[in-house]
């Protein structure tokens, strides 16, 4: 219980971070996609179901405050949540290094799958270079972003057991 | 993932339920975007002021050299006043004080990267509206609202691909063609379809909005002036770029006018 109420903070905190401080915080016009980066963070932590399901709620979240459709994020966000968690249960240790590669390939994934289908349900101009060259910025935004993110959505994300087996290792 | 195709299909087919679910969901985050503006935008105003000394300081210089020219053109821009005015007489054109208004700050730009708009700190319980225009004080277009809570709004920009507006060209001595301004997404001109090829566009062209009877916009709100013309994809019309007479990146104070169409659009 304790450990959904963390993750519900940190969707709130992501959203109200993208919706304000990260307005202004662009590079070349393009700013980072915090939401994602949480998700692909629980994904990393806890596997592709988790992160699918953890996707979904992030995305249609953020949804509820941009004017693309609702749903867009929600599938996005919630396929590379899957994707990273398969990607991480095939691992055999993991590392806080990996995450500025998670945060651009992740973020790589997730915009090109938000701009196919968006484009595919009617968003105008969204498969070009021009969004292309957006997707490819805002990844590497959100490897920067990464390593502060990662620690600490990983450790709302952690599981009591999960911690306790730690401790005893 | 069937959930979130259900759902895009939902807010495709315009229901109800997706903008009041929006509209709570804003309600609820809106005091904590409030807060986190009040401490973010003191930051960012003077960090954007300190990046911005040394070109307004050109942009002073500049300003200088264009005085003298302007204060030889005073006389030349009598005689244009009189004619614009002869011109709004004939169009029939409102000012812009003819509608009330909330005056409103913006507060945030874009919350993704597909979509240009703004965030106001006023919402319903200013008075605010779907669907109501936005325009800086003196009748520059700007948006419109998309999305409105009860202490904040979201504008969407006039260079928004999903923005388009119904046009008028003002020309020397006469009412000029009619026309469509959309946004683009790989440019912040917005691209401008008239529907007389035999009319000619010339650049320095002022593009008001039409204001037809159930247009959202009201008629003379100045859109953008043509910057450049373009080889017309059909022979049937003339296509041209239009840049928006605001800067809409810079903006501070605006106003969103209570404006009714006079038939349902």
């Amino acid at each position: 219980m304790i450990r959904y109420l963390r993750l519900g903070l940190v969707v709130i905190t992501a959203v109200v971070l993208q919706t304000t401080l990260f307005t202004h915080l662009r590079i070349d016009g393009v700013a980072p996609d915090v939401g994602l980066v949480c998700v692909l963070a629980v994904a990393y932590e806890d596997g592709p179901d988790a992160g699918a399901r953890f996707g979904f709620v992030m995305g249609l979240s953020i949804d509820l405050f941009l004017t693309t459709p609702l749903g867009l994020s929600a599938l996005a966000y919630a396929l590379t949540g899957y994707a990273v968690g398969l990607f991480q249960a095939g691992m055999v240790r993991t590392t806080p290094r990996l995450a500025p590669i998670i945060g651009f390939v992740g973020g790589l994934f997730g915009g090109l799958v938000f701009i196919t289908v968006g484009a595919l349900v009617g968003q105008s101009g969204f498969l070009s270079l021009d969004s292309l060259k957006t997707v490819f910025i805002a990844a590497v935004y959100d490897a920067l972003i990464a390593p502060i993110v990662f620690p600490v959505v990983r450790r709302a994300a952690r599981r009591p057991d999960a911690q306790q087996w730690r401790v005893r290792r | 993932m069937v959930t979130s195709l259900a759902l895009i299909s939902l807010d495709q087919s315009g229901a109800g339920v997706v903008s009041s679910a929006r509209t709570a969901a804003q309600n609820v985050v809106a005091p904590i975007q409030n807060l986190a503006d009040d401490a973010i935008n003191p930051v960012t105003n003077f960090f954007d002021s300190l990046g911005r000394a040394n070109e307004l300081e050109s942009e002073n210089a500049k300003l200088r050299r264009q005085l003298a020219a302007a204060q030889g053109a005073v006389a030349e821009g009598q005689a244009a006043t009189r004619q614009l005015e002869e011109i709004k007489g004939l169009l029939d054109l409102p000012q812009i004080d003819d509608y009330t208004g909330i005056v409103a700050s913006v507060v945030d730009g874009s919350s993704d990267n597909y979509s240009r708009t703004l965030q106001l700190d006023k919402g319903t319980d200013s008075g605010i509206g779907i669907d109501m225009p936005v325009v800086l004080t003196g009748g520059a277009l700007i948006g419109r609202v998309v999305a409105v809570s009860k202490t904040r709004s979201t504008v969407l920009r006039i260079d928004d691909p999903q923005f388009g507006v119904a046009v008028q060209l003002l020309q020397p001595d006469r009412v000029g063609p009619t026309g469509f301004a959309r946004g683009q997404r790989s440019s912040t001109l917005l691209s401008l379809s008239t529907l007389d090829s035999s009319e000619t566009l010339t650049k320095g062209e002022l593009a008001v909005t039409r204001g037809s009877a159930n247009s959202l916009f009201p008629k003379g709100l100045a859109v953008g002036t043509v910057t450049r013309t373009v080889d017309p994809a059909t022979a049937t019309q003339q296509q041209a770029q239009l840049k928006p007479v605001v800067d809409l990146d810079r903006l501070d104070l605006v106003k969103v006018l209570r404006y009714k169409p006079q038939a349902a659009p």
